[in-house]
């Protein structure tokens, strides 16, 4: 895995855990679809949102880190 | 429909749509309780309970609203490429930045951009990419360092048509560096070396500071404890040209809108601009 990284914080710390294995869920939030990363707490947090209009990356419900509820 | 990416046979599988579990969730103002402002016709108001709850599981608080003709795009932690970091990371992911500012420039609302930097730096090419998109945009753009504005986050803060730093933000200059098996042969060098270029090229384009100077503040010796370079402090960043004030929120705001008015384009001292650095 190669990338130019031009950063104050060492590369270790910053890639630390990069080679662990992690699962990203798929789902639709707020009728768009997005990848979601699963916290510890049983929640998800938005990592990324798959759309190809650019105003739905001004709306602040699909902005990336936000909290999501699972269904139980 | 929802599924996982790779199954990991600890974890169940959800059966449903991620869909909003708790009626307290913020940005929902019409959400099953109805609008949350006690000031909307219907509105229920939100109780002390709801508000706190909102804040303890979210770390979200419900912020004033307002209508602003000016978009703030904030730049924090690692500015992330194409490989995902890892949690421990604070990060703002390009793929989201890139469709925001496009965004920004169609929306006839939008007259202006405030971008806030507090970054610690990140991938090159990124980085990059959102520098020369902010250089690019036809609407005002100003940028202010908070904290810090280091690395990748220098030709970032200079892309905007006019910079400001805060007096006690620092922005770090130095080498860039390349992860992952590095071949030692010439052609490595070489090629971190054009990639240095490109972006010593693009910081001098867009700010006031020469060739020269970025090279030496990149290649010093004598300030760091644990690599070569140079941290700049406000005032530090201003005198030497790489940016054009020092200042906070009100100086920021306050020039924008002049720009957006229209007072502030004839005033503002010539920058290179892309004909230097990409030719665009």
């Amino acid at each position: 895995m190669r990338s130019m990284l031009w950063s104050i914080i060492p590369e270790a710390l910053v890639l630390a855990g990069v080679d662990e294995n992690f699962s990203l869920l798929e789902g639709t939030v707020a009728g768009r679809p997005c990848r979601l990363r699963r916290q510890s707490d049983g929640s998800a947090s938005i990592e990324a949102l798959c759309s190809t209009d650019p105003k739905d990356f001004l709306r602040a419900e699909l902005a990336p880190g936000r909290r999501i509820f699972l269904p139980k | 429909m929802f599924r996982e990416r790779e199954e990991t046979p600890a974890r169940p599988k959800p059966q449903n749509e991620v869909a909003p579990a708790d009626p307290t969730e913020p940005n929902e103002p019409n959400g099953p309780n109805g609008p949350a402002d006690p000031d909307e016709p219907g509105g229920q108001g939100e109780g002390d309970g709801d508000r706190s709850k909102v804040i303890n599981e979210l770390g979200e608080t419900k912020v004033p609203e307002l209508t602003s003709e000016i978009h703030v795009l904030t730049i924090i932690g690692q500015v992330e490429g194409h490989l995902v970091m890892p949690p421990q990371n604070k990060t703002t992911k390009y793929e989201h930045i890139i469709p925001q500012l496009v965004a920004v420039e169609e929306n006839p609302a939008i007259k202006g951009l405030l971008v806030i930097l507090n970054t610690v730096g990140g991938d090159v090419e990124a980085g990059l990419a959102l520098a020369e998109l902010l250089a690019s945009m036809q609407k005002p753009v100003v940028s202010l360092v908070l904290g810090g504005g280091h690395s990748i986050g220098v030709p970032i803060a200079v892309a905007a048509r006019y910079s400001l730093i805060a007096p006690t933000a620092t922005m770090t200059i130095h080498p860039i560096r390349m992860t992952g098996m590095v071949l030692g042969v010439q052609q490595s060098f070489d090629y971190l070396e054009r990639m240095q270029d490109r972006v010593i090229g693009f910081i001098t384009a867009h700010s006031h500071i020469s060739d020269q100077q970025v090279r030496d503040y990149m290649m010093n010796t004598g300030e760091l404890a644990r690599d070569i370079g140079t941290v700049l402090a406000g005032e530090d960043a201003v005198n030497c040209g790489l940016i054009d004030a020092v200042g906070g929120l009100r100086e920021a705001l306050a020039k924008l809108h002049r720009l957006i008015d229209g007072a502030d384009n004839a005033k503002q001292p010539e920058k290179a601009g892309c004909d230097q650095c990409c030719g665009a």
